[in-house]
């Protein structure tokens, strides 16, 4: 099965996540609230998919995203926030993430996004490899 | 011990590669136990290792002598020239105006 740390401030909204992923068939291995621990979960679990929220506590998902995808090239990151200002989105894809999905979630439409992710990803990952 | 993604000798103290930055541990998905990039079996309950996904993604050995380092967008780059299809060509149409999901789906691929 797949796995993915998501990360997200609002424990409501990891929870929705969580959900979200299960349909997509892929576990949720870890999570957390802020942008800073983005790259020592992530090397802890290499997941097959993170989900970065961008405004949080401590660093933004923009600049966790970044660093993550310097370190790590062929993370595969989804954003998910509810900005939808063109230069966020310019960022986040000059940093390299995978998507960009809209809070509040269409669930048919986040779900065939994580997929997608997902089958890009297939293996490549050490995750899908396990 | 030798890094998976650069080949470059590092001090065993080491927690990432001096030349490339690839991190120089593997954390066994079975036990946490922490191995060296480079073991293939784990030290604590002896279940093989997968390959690093960083040992795997870099499609051009460096030239002899030299260090090789790709950024996420230099890695997009090279992917839209090589496989153009795993890497959507699409821009965001100019204004200020707010995207939409659809714009994102057209921009990232995807979509539903």
């Amino acid at each position: 099965m797949a796995s993915a740390i998501v990360v997200d401030d609002s424990p409501i909204m990891r929870m929705q996540l969580r959900n979200l992923l299960a349909q997509a068939g892929c576990q949720v291995v870890g999570e957390a609230a802020s942008g800073d621990e983005v790259l020592a979960l992530y090397e802890r679990h290499r997941p097959d998919l993170v989900t970065l929220d961008i405004v949080m506590p401590g660093k933004d998902g923009v600049t966790a995203a970044t660093e993550l995808l310097a370190r790590h090239p062929s993370a595969a990151v989804v954003m998910c926030t509810s900005l939808t200002t063109r230069d966020k989105v310019v960022a986040c894809q000059k940093a390299g993430v995978s998507h960009y999905l809209l809070k509040p979630f269409q669930p048919e439409r986040a779900v065939a996004v994580f997929r997608h992710v997902l089958s890009r990803g297939a293996g490549v990952s050490a995750g899908a490899a396990r | 011990m030798t890094c998976p993604r650069c080949d470059r000798a590092n001090a065993d103290r080491r927690r990432y590669c001096g030349g490339c930055g690839a991190s120089l541990e593997h954390t066994c998905g079975a036990c946490d136990f922490v191995n060296r990039a480079d073991d293939r079996f784990c030290g604590g309950c002896g279940d093989g290792l997968p390959e690093l996904a960083h040992a795997r993604v870099i499609a051009a050995p460096a030239p002899s002598g030299s260090e090789l380092r790709i950024s996420a967008a230099d890695l997009r780059a090279l992917l839209a020239d090589i496989a153009p299809e795993v890497v959507p060509q699409h821009e965001l149409t100019p204004g200020t105006g707010a995207v939409n999901q659809d714009d994102l789906d057209r921009l990232f691929g995807g979509a539903v």
